[in-house]
């Protein structure tokens, strides 16, 4: 029996999980097999196609499984310190009015992330400081694969450009480690 | 750069790099983010996206990646010229079409962008042709790096970097392929691969992205959450998919060629036919005829053209790009005209090469 995701290697485990409360089991090999540290997770990943759904109907959905009966007056009537939005109106948007808004209805987002992405924190890159002076190897990175490409394919206008602000980041960062 | 430079400009996303078979045409990281001292576009007024837009331009001014792009203002754009920048995948129909103070800063060879007061105060994108989601992430990064380090984004060290709506906050990175399934779709096995591509927390979505549908049997493979993974996860992730996905293609396509060699190659080559020789081509007509050539290509059926020169043509025979080379409005019947012409001269230049390597 080969997977029945990749057609390609044995199917080595039977895969249960849970569609619209119905169980569903596919044979998958062990590279199709969702990884574990998912499974364990204590959050159950969103149903199918749930990232397409407009955040005001997902709203609607987080109300009816957190059990609770009708909006309460409170609730609805949140309103945001930073831009005077009210908790009713983004329900009704489903686009947030600035960045204080996270503050202002973090109980009823924390659920609402939750439901959507099967995940209550952020993890992977960090702020950058501002006034930071980004360090110049990224870009001379980036710029040098450029470069290369745009030889590899004989565009040599673009290569001669790539080169000069190569140069300038050089010179400049040469100047600060001299200062 | 002149909005009527842009049609002969060649976007590096095209040059067919990395295309597995023919089969990747493109790779694309973005990045959505927003400034933490003004409101989010629900409630932005007219002079903070203006703000918006000073503070970017003036802080990739400082960048050394953004400082020689070009700048548009999407309201001193036609119509037409906003769609032809929708066709090179450098602004989202969304950006095109809202209201307001909207811009588009972008690098010369178009692999680096900026929408301005799109959803979010910023979409950076990096585009990159082939399988190269390390690269395009690499590379939207850095972009992020240096405009972070002149502007304050709104961010929580709970829930990561903040975004207008709550499905793109966390890393607000979506990480996406353009990917030609022609095999999967005539085994109709793409509902299947679809199905486990959602299973695995990926979206397959259609030639523009977002709510529109397949063309020419491309389709968009993109990660579905932003909250709780880490941007190199999403990176392995989608790259290891994609080379399943890659593989159960080429599986299909040699299993079709094993089975029906003479139907396959009899409809490679009536579609490089009717692409050298028709008249009048729609552009549904165009997309599909250019699908069957690229199995052909995937296949090895046809050696005399590569994905550069199919990707090329895929968006120099768009509408708007058809328009803004006959300079101005035409109707659809004429553009099918004008479309079959320029395929056919395109074509044209694979006979002479041809012959004069005999």
């Amino acid at each position: 029996m080969k997977c029945e995701i990749c057609h390609k290697n044995d199917a080595t485990t039977a895969y249960t999980h849970i569609v619209d409360d119905t169980k569903k089991t596919l044979l998958l090999c062990a590279s199709c097999v969702p990884q574990n540290e998912e499974k364990e997770k204590a959050v159950p990943r969103p149903k199918e196609d749930e990232s397409t759904q407009s955040v005001p109907e997902l709203i609607k959905k987080v109300k009816v499984e957190f059990n609770t009966a009708g909006p309460s007056e409170s609730t609805e009537n949140t309103v945001c310190q930073g831009c005077s939005m009210t908790y009713k109106q983004f329900k009704k948007v489903g686009r947030l009015g600035c960045h204080q808004c996270y503050t202002s209805f973090a109980p009823q987002l924390e659920r609402l992330l939750k439901r959507i992405h099967g995940a209550e924190a952020h993890c992977g890159k960090d702020l950058v400081e501002v006034g930071t002076v980004p360090s110049p190897h990224k870009a001379l990175e980036q710029l040098r694969s450029e470069l290369k490409d745009a030889v590899d394919r004989e565009e040599f206008e673009r290569a001669a450009q790539i080169r000069d602000q190569i140069r300038g980041i050089e010179v400049d960062a040469e100047g600060r480690s001299l200062r | 750069m002149n909005i009527s430079e842009l049609t002969a400009n060649h976007a590096q996303w095209l040059n067919g790099a990395e295309d597995r078979h023919g089969i990747v045409v493109s790779c694309r990281a973005r990045l959505a983010r927003n400034l933490s001292a003004l409101p989010f576009a629900p409630k932005a007024t007219v002079e903070d996206q203006e703000q918006v837009i000073e503070q970017v331009l003036t802080a990739a001014q400082r960048g050394h990646l953004m400082n020689s792009a070009s700048f548009f203002r999407m309201d001193a754009l036609r119509e037409n010229e906003r769609r032809l920048l929708v066709e090179r995948h450098l602004v989202s129909p969304a950006l095109a079409e809202s209201k307001g103070q909207r811009g588009l800063l972008f690098s010369r060879d178009e692999s680096l962008s900026i929408m301005i007061n799109e959803e979010d105060h910023l979409r950076l994108q990096a585009i990159l042709p082939g399988l190269q989601a390390e690269n395009a992430w690499a590379a939207v990064n850095a972009l992020d790096d240096e405009l972070g380090a002149s502007v304050a984004y709104a961010h929580s060290d709970k829930w990561g970097f903040l975004t207008a709506c709550p499905t793109n906050v966390g890393t607000g990175l979506r990480l996406s392929i353009l990917i030609h399934l022609p095999a999967l779709v005539l085994t109709e096995d793409m509902e299947r691969v679809t199905r486990g591509l959602t299973e695995m927390a990926f979206t397959v979505r259609g030639f523009y992205g977002e709510g529109t549908h397949p063309v020419g049997n491309l389709f968009q493979v993109s990660n579905q959450f932003t909250l709780g993974v880490e941007e190199d996860k999403i990176v392995e992730k989608l790259t290891a998919i994609t080379q399943q996905i890659i593989e159960c293609e080429k599986d299909a396509q040699d299993a079709l060629l094993k089975e029906a060699r003479a139907q396959v190659e009899d409809k490679v080559w009536r579609a490089y036919g009717l692409l050298s020789h028709a008249r009048v081509l729609s552009s549904q007509e165009f997309m599909n005829l250019l699908s069957a050539v690229r199995l052909g290509y995937s296949l090895g059926l046809l050696k005399q053209l590569d994905s550069a020169f199919m990707n090329r043509l895929m968006i120099v025979t768009q509408p708007s790009h058809l328009q803004m080379e006959n300079g101005g409005e035409i109707a659809a019947e004429e553009r099918d005209i004008y479309r079959a012409e320029r395929v056919r001269s395109h074509f044209a230049t694979l006979a002479s090469e041809e012959g004069g390597q005999s």
